[in-house]
C-alpha cells in the first residue's frame, strides 16, 4: 500500500479514522492500558462557575427568605409562586430554597449547601472578590486550582482544562489551558497528522539541549526557556494520553463534561473549569432584577445537567465521575436584598460580599448537609453590631458567626467582626485542599496576617 | 555622574527583566514572521497545519488561541496563554514539523500534490518568498561540501531568526547538523526539514524577549 505523505493528508485528514494508520504507535500504546498508574487514588477537582461580572442573588437559590420580608419591604422578590420551603440537610440543618431548586432535588444526597460565606469585605469589585475566591488575595495570586494537582501524588500534565473566561490574576496558571470541544477535536486530528514524537531521537535531544542552555540564566527569557524544556518534556505523554480522546458531541455543558471525563480518565489534567455562559445576573436595575426568576431556572437546569452527566458518565467499571471528583459551585458573591432608596416592587440588588452560598460535592464531600447561614431571615431579627458596622443601612445580609467545632452558625451577636468568628472562603478552599492532601504552606488564611482559616470538617466524609 | 546614571539604569533594567517572564510570541505575530522572512501570503498561514484550514488569526478559543494572543476587548483586553506549557508546546511542535517539512519538500517541489492542494480552498500550497528560495537552494545541494559553508548555513539561519538570535546559538546548531552522524549524510529533505525546525523552534524565534 502507498503511504500517504502529509501535503496528501492535510486533503484527506478530515476522513474519519484516516488518521490512525499515521499514528500506530501512540493509538496502540493508548487503548491497551490505561494510563493512570494502578495504586494511585483517583481524586479530581470541577470548578463550576460564572462569566466575571455575575455575582448570584442567592435568594433565589438555597438562601431564600418568606415573603413576609418583601411584604415589609425587606428583600426583594420578582418570584411569583408563594413561599419558599426548608431544605433540611441530613446533619439536621435546614435553609429556606425556592421551587426553582427542584430539579437538584434528585441529587440531594451528592452535595452540601454552604450558605453565609464571606468573602473579602474590603471590596465589592467583582474583579477583586473573583480573585479573591481563587487566589485569596482581591489582587490575584496563587489560584488554589493548579495547587491541587501538585502534592504527594504525581502531577498531571496539565493542572486544569478550562472551558470559558476566566479572568483571575493568578501567577501559576500556566498549566491551565483553554480546551473547548471544538479545541479538543482540532488537537486530536492534528496528532493524527503527524508521528509521534521520539524523545529518544537526537534531534528531539538537540531541541532540549537549547531550551537547556537558554534555560541556565536567570531573567524572564531564562525562565521561559526553562518553561519550555519542561513543557516540551511533557509533550509526548500529553499526545499519548489525547490521543484517546474523542471530543465528538457538541459544544455544550454536557460535551464539556464528557471531555473532562476523558481528559480525568486519561490522566491529562487534574481539573475541570467550567465558566457558564449564562451572562446577565450582575443587574442593578429593577428591569434586570425581574427576570432573575427565569434566568435563575434556566441556570438550575444546567447545574442539574451537570450532576447528572457527573453521575452518569463512568470513571471505570466501578465508579461514576462524581464518585472521583469534587465538585464545586459559587460565583464571587451574593447581592444585596434591595437596593436603597427604591420601593420594594421596583428595586434591582448591588453586590453583597458579606455573604455567599456554596454548592459543594462529589469525592471527600460529605454530601447533603446544610452548613452555615446568613442573618436577618426575618424583618423584625436583630443584626448584630459587626453587621451594622458593615452595612449600616441593612441592605445585606452577612453569614453568621460560625463554630468550626460544631460545624453550626453561632446566634450570638458579636459587638465587632472579627475574620476567625465567621465562616470564609478561605475556609472552604483550604477544606478542599485538605482533602486533596495539599501541603498546609498553601493554604488560606482567615484574613492578611491572620491564621490559618479552619477546615470545615464536618464537611470531609 | 553621567556614568553614575547609567549604572543606576542599568540596574533598574535588570532587576524590571528579572521580574517578568517572556511570553510566547503567539500565533498573530510568529505568522507574520513566517510571512515576512519565509513563506509568500497567497492565502497561506501557517496555522494550516493544524486547523486544515487558513486563517490569519486566532478565533475564539480556537487551537491557534492557545499559541499565545489578546484575549478580551478594550481595556480589559490581555494576552492570554503566552506562558510556555505542554500544550501549546505540542501544538507549535506539529505545527512547525509540518511546515518543515514541507520547506524540505521545496527543493524539489512535487507538482501532482500541490495540484490535490489547490482543490481545496481552505488550504493553500507554499510558495517561499524569494530571497528565502535563495537561500534554500544551496541547502538542496546536501551532503555536498558547498552545502556545508558558514556561508551558505548562515545565511538559511538568519533568513529564518534574522538578529533576534546571538552567536552562539548559531555556533550550535551549526555544530550540531555539521557534526551529527544523522545529519552529515542525510538526505537535503531530511536535513533541511529538521535544519528548519530547529531554527524555528528554539526559544529566540518563538519568545517575545
Amino acid at each position: 500500500m502507498k503511504e500517504l505523505n502529509r501535503r496528501q493528508f492535510l486533503k484527506w485528514g478530515a476522513v474519519a479514522g484516516t488518521g490512525a494508520i499515521f499514528f500506530p504507535s501512540m493509538m496502540g500504546k493508548a487503548f491497551a492500558k490505561s494510563l493512570i498508574a494502578p495504586n494511585e487514588d483517583p481524586h479530581f477537582f470541577l470548578m463550576i462557575t460564572m462569566p466575571d461580572a455575575s455575582g448570584l442573588d442567592n435568594s433565589y437559590l438555597f438562601d431564600a427568605r418568606p415573603t413576609e420580608m418583601t411584604k415589609n419591604g425587606v428583600i426583594q422578590n420578582y418570584r411569583k409562586t408563594g413561599e419558599a420551603t426548608p431544605w433540611l440537610g441530613s446533619n439536621g440543618v435546614s435553609t429556606l430554597a425556592t421551587d426553582i431548586v427542584k430539579p437538584l432535588l434528585p441529587f440531594k444526597s451528592d452535595f452540601s449547601v454552604v450558605n453565609g460565606t464571606l468573602m473579602d469585605i474590603g471590596f465589592d469589585g467583582h474583579e477583586q472578590n473573583i480573585n479573591y475566591l481563587f487566589t485569596g488575595d482581591p489582587f490575584g495570586g496563587e489560584n488554589f486550582i493548579p495547587v491541587l494537582n501538585h502534592t504527594s501524588q504525581k502531577p498531571k500534565e496539565l493542572d486544569a482544562i478550562l472551558r470559558g473566561r476566566f479572568a483571575v490574576n493568578q501567577k501559576n496558571g500556566s498549566q491551565t489551558v483553554p480546551l473547548s470541544p471544538s479545541g479538543a477535536k482540532n488537537l486530536v486530528a492534528a496528532l493524527k497528522r503527524i508521528p509521534p514524537l521520539d524523545s529518544q531521537s537526537r534531534l528531539y535531544q538537540y531541541l532540549m539541549y537549547r531550551f537547556s542552555a537558554n534555560a541556565a540564566g536567570t531573567g524572564g527569557f531564562s525562565s521561559a526557556s526553562d518553561m519550555m524544556k519542561n513543557s516540551f518534556g511533557s509533550t509526548n505523554h500529553l499526545a499519548s494520553m489525547m490521543a484517546q480522546i474523542n471530543s465528538d458531541g457538541a459544544d455544550t455543558n454536557e460535551g464539556f463534561i464528557k471531555l473532562v471525563g476523558q481528559v480525568f480518565r486519561t490522566g491529562a489534567a487534574k481539573s475541570g473549569i467550567l465558566v457558564l455562559d449564562q451572562f446577565g445576573f450582575d443587574t442593578h436595575d429593577s428591569a434586570g432584577a425581574a427576570k432573575q426568576p427565569d434566568m435563575f431556572a434556566k441556570l438550575v437546569e444546567s447545574l442539574a445537567s451537570v450532576f447528572s452527566s457527573l453521575k452518569s458518565l463512568p470513571y471505570d467499571s466501578t465508579r461514576s465521575l462524581l464518585d472521583v471528583t469534587t465538585v464545586m459551585f459559587c460565583s464571587e458573591f451574593s447581592r444585596t436584598l434591595r437596593q436603597s432608596s427604591r420601593p420594594i416592587d421596583d428595586t434591582g440588588t448591588d453586590h453583597n460580599p458579606l455573604n455567599n452560598s456554596i454548592i459543594l460535592g462529589g469525592k471527600g464531600i460529605r454530601g447533603g448537609q446544610v452548613i452555615g447561614s446568613s442573618d436577618y431571615a426575618i424583618s423584625t431579627e436583630k443584626l448584630s453590631p459587626a453587621h451594622l458596622i458593615l452595612d449600616k443601612n441593612k441592605l445585606k445580609a452577612m453569614g453568621r458567626p460560625f463554630d468550626f467545632d460544631r460545624g453550626i452558625s453561632r446566634t450570638d451577636l458579636p459587638a465587632e467582626y472579627k475574620a476567625a468568628d465567621y465562616l470564609g472562603i478561605g475556609s472552604v478552599v483550604n477544606t478542599i485542599q485538605s482533602s486533596f492532601g495539599v501541603d498546609r504552606s498553601h493554604w488560606r488564611l482567615t484574613e492578611r496576617n491572620g491564621v490559618i482559616a479552619p477546615v470545615i470538617k464536618q464537611l470531609l466524609s | 555622574m553621567k556614568k553614575f546614571t547609567l549604572v543606576i539604569l542599568f540596574f533598574i533594567s535588570c532587576s524590571a527583566h528579572a521580574g517578568s517572564n517572556s511570553v510566547l510570541r503567539g500565533y498573530t505575530q510568529i505568522n507574520r514572521l513566517i510571512h515576512e522572512r519565509i513563506a509568500q501570503r497567497n492565502g497561506f498561514h501557517v496555522g494550516q497545519y493544524l486547523l486544515g484550514q487558513s486563517t490569519s488569526s486566532p478565533q475564539n478559543g480556537d487551537l491557534l488561541s492557545l499559541l499565545g494572543t489578546y484575549d478580551g476587548s478594550d481595556t480589559s483586553a490581555a494576552y492570554a496563554n503566552g506562558d510556555p506549557n505542554t500544550v501549546n508546546m505540542l501544538l507549535w511542535y506539529i505545527d512547525l514539523n509540518m511546515f518543515a517539512e514541507d520547506i524540505a519538500l521545496q527543493c524539489a517541489p512535487p507538482a501532482h500534490e500541490e495540484i490535490l492542494l489547490q482543490d481545496d480552498p481552505k488550504v493553500f500550497p507554499l510558495k517561499l518568498n524569494p530571497d528565502f528560495m535563495a537561500v534554500l537552494q544551496p541547502l538542496c545541494a546536501w551532503p555536498n561540501d558547498a552545502a556545508k559553508t558558514d556561508a551558505v548555513l548562515y545565511a538559511f539561519w538568519s533568513a529564518i531568526l534574522g538578529f533576534d538570535a546571538p552567536p552562539e546559538e548559531f555556533q550550535a546548531w551549526k555544530t550540531y547538523f555539521l557534526t551529527d552522524p544523522e545529519y552529515t549524510t542525510a538526505s537535503p529533505a531530511k536535513l533541511i526539514a529538521a535544519m528548519s525546525l530547529s531554527a524555528m523552534f528554539n526559544p529566540y524565534f518563538l519568545l517575545a524577549e
